[in-house]
């Protein structure tokens, strides 16, 4: 229907802007936020939406790239929280030991909990790591002394930075502290990228296309499962850490199975099979509960329609539909006869 | 050394409840050979080739290779001593590349499915061998395609891509020609034909025209029992094998 040649430019503009290209304009937006908003609530918001887009990128290094539907990330995210907590408040206030902390303990849950999880798949997966997140929420909200129950644990600090001696850096202004969350965030979806893109990463993709065509190929599907088990869990540990220092304040409904349920959605809002897709979907999710939620209390409702049109119309996800888009502009008069089945 | 059998199996037996898949096979396949497995449908073959690749474990009875007892290993440790497998039903990786597919299993041969900071497209080495392999099956041209374009004929050669990445020294190919048109399947199997020159294959199939070409050794398979083995020429003189299989159209 429209002009091929306007239809060729576009292609050729495709084929000359690189990935790249997105990514420096994202990074840039980001760098540029506290001064884009100029506002201490946005700039919060933006610093939790960062810390979100971790967490979601972490959880679909098993949805999309292995093929694990994970329920039970949120265990990631309170571990993780509590790990930074009471470790800066009872054992000593740093900011890098707190968060060292929260990326170890969750690494060695998820090791833990991996040898079990990873020898399931599809729904028996899904349950597995379901209960084992309600067990650590069960255990969080009753034992009192260590996690303060269900009072939560407050007062978690921001313990300033710098080399001891020479120079430090308090992160107590919202601008700071903004700031450092991006540098550890980016720094973070960097490794993750830099792993998705290996030949390990691409192994994790070859078990979610056919787990058993990868054994015969002659490696250990389920030792490729922890390994992505644990980098999944890891990076959302150190997600918990940074929501910990972030907001002062965790309860166990941190840990609760809602909260891996809205990890899961920011994933596929976003779009599980591209790469940047769930920081997308984390954003949109923040952003739509924060602007709902000034008109009316029922903001999941809005979410929950969104995704109902999306899983319909668009089950790429936002960003994957419209990397989609891109691609199939960029390949030209390839058509998209996919075989969907 | 010579004496040594590629693959045996001593009296290989799997029941499921109580039926005998496969009943008491004692089967040798010497080194260099071509060798087909053929049986009317539900004889036991992919059974058979199940229990050999460690897709399941046998009930009892060994399965050695090269000499070297390998019964109940797991598929990919059977893989790693050098037995590779296509499958009947097209077992590929869809969302992959063409070339990743094939790229993939060279990696895991080379033992690099570990390294998760190098790009993967820095394995120039492993990206020319895949390539290669990609030009041997006629898919050359179509690398970087996603499988979702590739014709069904296609897929299977994907198929055997990936198997001859692994750069097995025993091939089991599950009917290579499943589902083929008439010119797949020749082309297909010219290049068994061609595989088969410096490597021992097993293969099953059913169309009896292509297992009296190729074949250096038949083997029937009946109710998960070996009734006959021997040359093609023998095979359709057996009596007990016109009567349980090939009818009197042979």
């Amino acid at each position: 229907m429209e002009s091929t040649s306007g239809k060729k430019l576009l292609s050729r503009l495709m084929e000359r802007i690189p990935n790249r290209f997105g990514v420096t304009v994202l990074l840039a937006l980001a760098v540029l936020a506290p001064f884009l908003v100029q506002n201490d609530y946005y700039i919060q918001l933006c610093t939790e939406i960062l810390i979100a887009s971790l967490l979601a990128i972490s959880l679909n290094f098993l949805i999309g790239f292995t093929g694990l539907v994970s329920l039970g990330h949120a265990v990631y995210l309170g571990v993780g929280a509590y790990a930074f907590a009471l470790l800066t408040k009872n054992v000593y206030p740093s900011m890098w030991a707190g968060l060292i902390a929260a990326g170890a303990s969750c690494a060695l849950l998820a090791w833990f909990m991996g040898v079990f999880c990873v020898r399931l798949a599809g729904l028996y997966f899904a349950m597995l790591t379901l209960a084992f997140s309600q067990v650590v929420y069960t255990v969080a909200y009753y034992w009192r002394d260590v996690t303060g129950g269900d009072d939560g644990m407050l007062g978690i600090p921001k313990p300033e930075i710098g080399i001891p001696g020479a120079f430090s850096i308090s992160l107590e202004s919202f601008t700071n502290f903004y700031y450092f969350v991006l540098i550890i965030v980016t720094a973070l979806i960097f490794l993750a990228w830099k792993i998705a893109n290996s030949p390990f990463g691409r192994v994790l993709q070859a078990i979610r296309e056919n787990p058993e065509r990868v054994e015969f190929i002659g490696l250990p599907v389920h030792r490729y499962k922890l390994y992505a088990f644990i980098i999944a869990g890891t990076l959302g540990g150190f997600a918990g850490g940074l929501y910990s220092t972030f907001q002062g304040y965790i309860s166990p409904d941190l840990l609760y199975w809602t909260q891996s349920g809205e990890i899961v959605l920011m994933t596929i809002l976003g779009g599980m099979y591209s790469f940047l897709g769930p920081a997308f979907g984390a954003g949109m999710l923040l952003f739509i509960r924060d602007t709902v939620l000034n008109f009316m209390e029922y903001w999941r409702i809005v979410v929950g329609g969104i995704l109902v049109l999306l899983v319909l119309f668009l089950p790429g996800g936002i960003l994957g539909f419209f990397e989609e888009w891109a691609s199939r502009l960029s390949i030209g008069g390839n058509d998209g006869d996919d075989t969907r089945s | 050394m010579a004496t040594t059998p590629v693959l045996e199996t001593k009296a290989l037996t799997k029941s499921f409840g109580s039926l005998l898949a496969v009943n008491e096979v004692d089967f040798q396949v010497p080194v260099g050979e071509l060798c087909a497995v053929i049986g009317p449908n539900g004889a036991g073959k992919t059974t058979f080739f199940n229990l050999i690749s460690g897709r399941l474990e046998p009930t009892s009875g060994g399965v050695f290779f090269e000499g070297e007892d390998i019964t109940g290993y797991p598929p990919h440790a059977v893989v790693k001593k050098g037995v590779g497998r296509s499958f009947q039903i097209t077992n590929i990786f869809p969302r992959l590349s063409v070339l990743d597919n094939v790229r993939i299993a060279v990696l895991a041969r080379r033992g690099k499915t570990l390294d998760m900071f190098s790009p993967i497209e820095k394995h120039t080495e492993e990206q020319e061998e895949a390539l290669s392999i990609l030009g041997e099956v006629e898919l050359g041209h179509k690398a970087h395609h996603p499988t979702t374009k590739l014709g069904h004929g296609e897929r299977r050669n994907l198929e055997l891509g990936i198997t001859l990445a692994l750069e097995p020294r025993l091939i089991l190919l599950d009917e290579p020609t499943a589902g083929m048109s008439i010119e797949e399947t020749s082309s297909t199997i010219e290049l068994v034909k061609k595989i088969s020159a410096d490597k021992t294959v097993v293969f099953t199939e059913h169309d009896m025209s292509v297992v009296f070409s190729i074949a250096d050794r038949i083997s029937v398979l009946h109710q998960g029992s070996i009734i006959a083995e021997g040359t093609p020429d023998e095979i359709r003189n057996d009596d007990l094998v016109r009567l349980a299989y090939l009818g009197e159209e042979v």
